[in-house]
């Protein structure tokens, strides 16, 4: 059965299927991206007899994680997604599951996530006076490295030296009459593209919260 | 003499170009061929890297030992940090076959392999074993017999393959500044870390207590010049001691020195070639002192 569901819902999103795993009997994990969660959900809607049993979610720092539980004969599936704390929109399951309706309400009380499309997105659990900005479960955009080494991974991802190389440090080695730039991955740009493979390849930029658009972390 | 493959660290690159500069005259003197090492990296340094993602900081070290391999030479680092982080890896590569295989995975993406056949060494090995003291002894131009300085060998250039050989790297070191003819004077904290690792975690410990108490004992030896081995701890010594003066009015004045540094003194090397000047610590009073 596990089988099965993974084979439909990889065919039908392909690259937005990230990965599956069963950690036991009757039990299966799948990841896809934010904007596949409602085409995963119906895709299983359609082809199988499916119960939304919940929605949990959990701060993860950088990021939220949103689980749908789904039941499904014989096996629960657990659709796994991450909202970046940037951007916490999601399409509502609502229209499709109305059992959704208040697990999202109190997911967007408490954690801001704004499912777009709820037919009746009012608050669930806070009070009307609760202040708007104020998530209680959601805390501070925050990552693995602290405020002393974040500047020493952004140049090791960025450059592949931990320090730049200023305009005073270039005339001191010329004066030195030593190389104004050593051949390292500073002066070559196909030794920094292999470090940046390499930095993809084990997962260290998601690891560490690298933002590659502006070379900086993303707290 | 054997050629070698040489990382010269972000630090030196790009802060204290001064022993780069020191470091090429010492081994152009002795026939000391070297490779500045084409594409490499940071090594990467062993404080954060290594703590937050090590499947990136082996990665990332057999990739430039990789890059030393496929050249067939050995590769050397005048820094402590990198040595460390080389040492390391280059050891755990070799004798973990399958985390090598998990590693050689990733470094196939980029066309590179890690074999281990290479030898991490650090330069002052080098000078001992390569270049020979007695050699070493007979070039000295210019005995520093006046200079009292104090040593800090720094944390990681006891990093050895066994036990018993652990001190053998630091004791080069100190033959190696007793060759310049410089008096070497004791302050019983040698082995104390700079600090500098401990600043990720917390900055005013590692500079009120650990390297305010270092430089404290060693201005009461009356040292005039702390000598080091690694870029990293200079860093420390230097911009440390601008730190504890603007934040904490600590003011100890003490030079600190590479090795390579004083080695190119001793042998006669104008200071001006080399940039001691440039150095965040008043190194001037040193030099002021040898050639006044």
């Amino acid at each position: 059965m596990d089988k099965e569901v993974v084979a439909k819902l990889k065919e039908r999103l392909k690259e937005a299927f990230i990965e599956a795993v069963t950690p036991r009997v009757g039990r299966l994990t799948v990841e896809v991206s934010k904007e596949s969660v409602l085409p995963a959900a119906e895709i299983l809607l359609g082809e199988y007899d499916v119960r939304l049993v919940t929605i949990s979610a959990t701060d993860l720092g950088l990021d939220i994680q949103l689980i749908y539980h789904l039941s499904l004969p014989r096996i629960l599936v657990n659709l796994k997604t991450i909202l970046p704390k940037e951007d916490l929109r999601i399409a509502s399951l609502t229209p499709s599951v109305f059992g959704a309706n208040w697990i999202e309400r109190e997911i967007h009380d408490l954690f801001g996530v704004e499912f777009e499309g709820h037919p009746d997105p009012r608050r669930l659990i806070l009070s009307y006076e609760w202040p708007k900005d104020n998530t209680p479960l959601k805390g501070p955009r925050k990552g693995l490295a602290s405020e002393f080494q974040k500047p020493t991974m952004e140049n090791l991802i960025s450059t592949g030296q931990i320090f730049p190389m200023s305009l005073m440090a270039k005339r001191q080695r010329v004066k030195m009459k030593i190389p104004e730039v050593l051949p390292t991955t500073i002066a070559n740009p196909e030794a920094l593209d292999e470090l940046q493979t390499v930095v993809k390849g084990v997962g260290f930029d998601g690891k560490v919260g690298y933002d590659w658009k502006t070379k900086k972390m993303r707290y | 003499m054997k050629q070698y493959a040489m990382l010269w660290g972000c630090t030196v690159q790009t802060r204290l170009p001064s022993i780069e500069a020191a470091t090429r005259k010492i081994l152009d003197v002795f026939g000391v061929n070297v490779l500045d090492l084409e594409g490499a990296s940071c090594c990467p340094e062993p404080y954060t890297s290594a703590l937050i993602g090590r499947e990136l900081w082996y990665a990332l070290a057999a990739r430039n030992i990789s890059l030393a391999e496929s050249r067939n030479f050995e590769l050397m680092t005048i820094c402590n940090g990198c040595y460390d982080t080389l040492f390391e890896v280059n050891e755990s590569l070799k004798q973990d076959e399958a985390l090598r295989r998990r590693i050689n995975s990733t470094l196939f993406k980029i066309g590179k392999e890690f074999k281990g056949s290479s030898e991490i060494r650090h330069i002052v090995e080098i000078l001992d074993e390569d270049v020979g003291l007695d050699r070493i002894a007979a070039s000295v131009r210019r005995p520093l017999s006046d200079l009292r300085v104090a040593l800090h060998p720094g944390c990681h250039l006891y990093r050895s393959k066994t036990v018993e050989d652990y001190d053998r790297k630091p004791k080069i070191f100190e033959h190696l500044v007793r060759l310049t003819g410089a008096q070497l004077i004791e302050y019983g904290l040698e082995k104390m870390c700079c600090g500098y690792p401990q600043r990720q975690a917390d900055e005013e410990m590692s500079l009120k207590t650990t390297l305010a108490t270092k430089l404290q004992r060693v201005r009461e030896s009356r040292a005039e010049c702390l000598v080091v081995v690694c870029p990293g701890c200079c860093v420390q010594f230097e911009y440390g001691q601008i730190e504890l003066r603007q934040r904490y009015n600590l003011d100890f004045g003490i030079p600190v020195m590479h090795l390579a540094e004083l080695m190119s003194v001793a042998l006669g090397i104008p200071t001006g070639d080399i940039g001691l000047e440039t150095h965040r610590s008043p190194v001037s009073k040193i030099v002021a002192k040898l050639e006044g």
